[in-house]
């Protein structure tokens, strides 16, 4: 331990470690700081000490980046910049493309997104893998949660918002044209307006699909979009019944495709329903309700597209039936079931037709 | 798709340069030494990580160790660097580890409440700039600051969480 206040100049030197480590962080140090840093380092046994707690907080910022509390911290802080430029009378610099992506990233990671606003935290509810869950919320709306899934529920006088932060729900909602439903997830909100509908949270892929009534399936990307050039906010998708969005989180494009409602909400009775879906997502789904979760060896084998009906928790059949279909095999390794191309080496060249 | 496989880099340069060069600090005789290997890192990166957006902590952890096995038979462990890091006792964290990172539950909690005493705007500048990835010029342009000033925040803001960290038992 360092005694924190032993002299003013060692005040100096947390400052010296800090200024270090921003400079290396920045950019390779040139041979003259090199000397300056050894000299540093070899003048006082503490500053190596100071400068590697300097690093670790540097380092373990990571570990809470995505923690759901840390996200409205940084909606917080783009919402800042982004309101400081509006005041700005300067005209508008350009940014680099790199900048639009990392700030676009960043609203995309927020699946707390518009948490900001939320004045106490939020119910939690989750599932594990296999479980369902409905749940009854204060204001008779009802939620059914499917396994693997975790969501929070935030209510005041102005809003009810909901954030997905996994998996999959479908929504029977109450009521309250004084109060907005909203469910975010992923770089999307869905406002709703009385009615029955679901959303999922995939890999890098937004379901949203409509039963009865009506939504809007709103970008939370606006701020980004903003940021990476000046052009109106992307459009508002509304949805009729029988209608599903599916929305890619990285480009931010979406679709609306027709949907067989029924089929939709097999995984309420118990069954996991596939049309034309990549393996990758479809192993997510299973994976809901897997004992033993199932792994993709490489990338290739998460190409081919699975149709079909399975009973959930029935890894086996769906195991059984994708090795039968495609050039890929399936091998148990303790408590997970691995499946992987046929001689993969060439795998990545014969599934490209996808 | 290259623009974006650069920007990545540039963002995971700017996440693991601080602690690869404090980990080959500890390692090495000089940071001349340490600075050649950290850019030895990005390069064996460069070359076997196809989808470099999928590089984890542990796996550039597992390039720099390899490194170090290879050079450091005929390199001086360097007496001052190693001697602070085991008058530490358990307290010190390998930069690099990310299983001790992830395991020290408290030190994330106690990191997680000096962020949010930080107070505005420099909380929300080393936001920007450390996990929005946010070049400072950006960042000064829109706030309408000096670099120095945003420099000042960021370092301002290491320091305080820094402070916090030793604080806790």
């Amino acid at each position: 331990m360092i005694p924190q206040n032993d002299n003013d100049g060692f005040v100096d030197q947390e400052e010296r470690a800090a200024a270090w480590c921003l400079r290396i962080a920045e950019r390779p140090l040139t041979p003259a700081e090199q000397a300056d840093f050894d000299e540093w380092l070899a003048a006082d046994e503490r500053h190596a000490q100071c400068f590697e707690q300097m690093v670790a907080v540097w380092q373990c910022t990571d570990a809470i980046a995505e923690l759901p509390g840390f996200l409205s911290l940084r909606a917080k802080a783009l919402m800042m910049m982004e309101n400081a430029r509006n005041h700005d009378e300067q005209p508008w610099r350009s940014l680099t493309r790199r900048h639009a992506f990392a700030a676009l990233t960043a609203f995309t990671l927020t699946a707390g997104g518009g948490a900001w606003y939320w004045a106490q935290s939020p119910d939690v509810y989750a599932t594990a893998v296999g479980e369902r869950r409905t749940v009854r919320l204060d204001d008779g709306s009802s939620v059914s949660l499917d396994a693997a899934s975790r969501m929070l529920v935030s209510f005041t006088d102005e809003r009810r918002a909901v954030t997905l932060e996994r998996g999959r729900a479908k929504f029977d909602v109450a009521k309250d044209p004084l109060r907005p439903f909203t469910v975010t997830a992923g770089s999307q909100s869905v406002v709703a307006v009385g009615t029955s509908f679901s959303v999922e949270l995939l890999r890098n892929q937004l379901r949203v699909l409509l039963f009865e009534g009506q939504v809007a399936v709103v970008p939370r990307a606006v701020a980004a979009a903003n940021i990476k050039v000046r052009r109106p906010a992307p459009a508002t998708t509304q949805l009729v019944p029988g209608q599903e969005l599916v929305a890619d989180l990285s480009s931010g494009t979406a679709e609306v495709l027709p949907v067989e409602a029924e089929r939709s909400l097999g995984w309420e009775g118990g069954r996991v329903d596939f049309v034309d879906m990549p393996l990758a997502d479809a192993i997510e789904r299973i994976n809901r309700y897997a004992a033993a979760p199932i792994v993709l060896g490489d990338a290739a084998a998460g190409r081919h597209i699975v149709n079909g009906v399975f009973d959930a928790g029935d890894t086996d059949s769906f195991v059984k039936g994708v090795t039968s279909l495609y050039p890929l095999s399936a091998r148990q390794e303790s408590d997970r079931i691995i499946i992987k191309t046929v001689n993969s080496d060439s795998g990545e060249e014969k599934n490209s037709q996808r | 798709m290259a623009a974006e496989s650069v920007s990545e880099l540039e963002r995971l340069t700017r996440k693991f340069r601080p602690p690869l060069i404090a980990f080959f600090s500890r390692r090495v005789a000089s940071l001349a030494e340490a600075e050649d290997m950290t850019q030895e890192v990005f390069v064996r990166l460069m070359r076997t990580q196809a989808n470099i957006e999928e590089t984890s902590a542990a796996y550039i952890f597992r390039i720099a160790a390899n490194l170090v096995t290879d050079r450091a038979r005929h390199d001086l462990v360097r007496r001052h660097f190693s001697d602070a890091v085991r008058s530490e006792g358990g307290a010190g964290i390998d930069p690099l580890d990310p299983f001790r990172i992830a395991s020290a539950r408290e030190s994330i909690s106690v990191l997680w409440a000096a962020i949010q005493a930080l107070p505005e705007p420099t909380q929300q500048i080393f936001i920007l700039y450390r996990v929005e990835d946010i070049p400072k010029q950006t960042i000064a342009d829109n706030f309408g600051f000096h670099l120095r000033t945003v420099d000042k925040h960021i370092s301002r803001a290491l320091v305080f969480i820094t402070r916090r960290m030793r604080l806790q038992p």
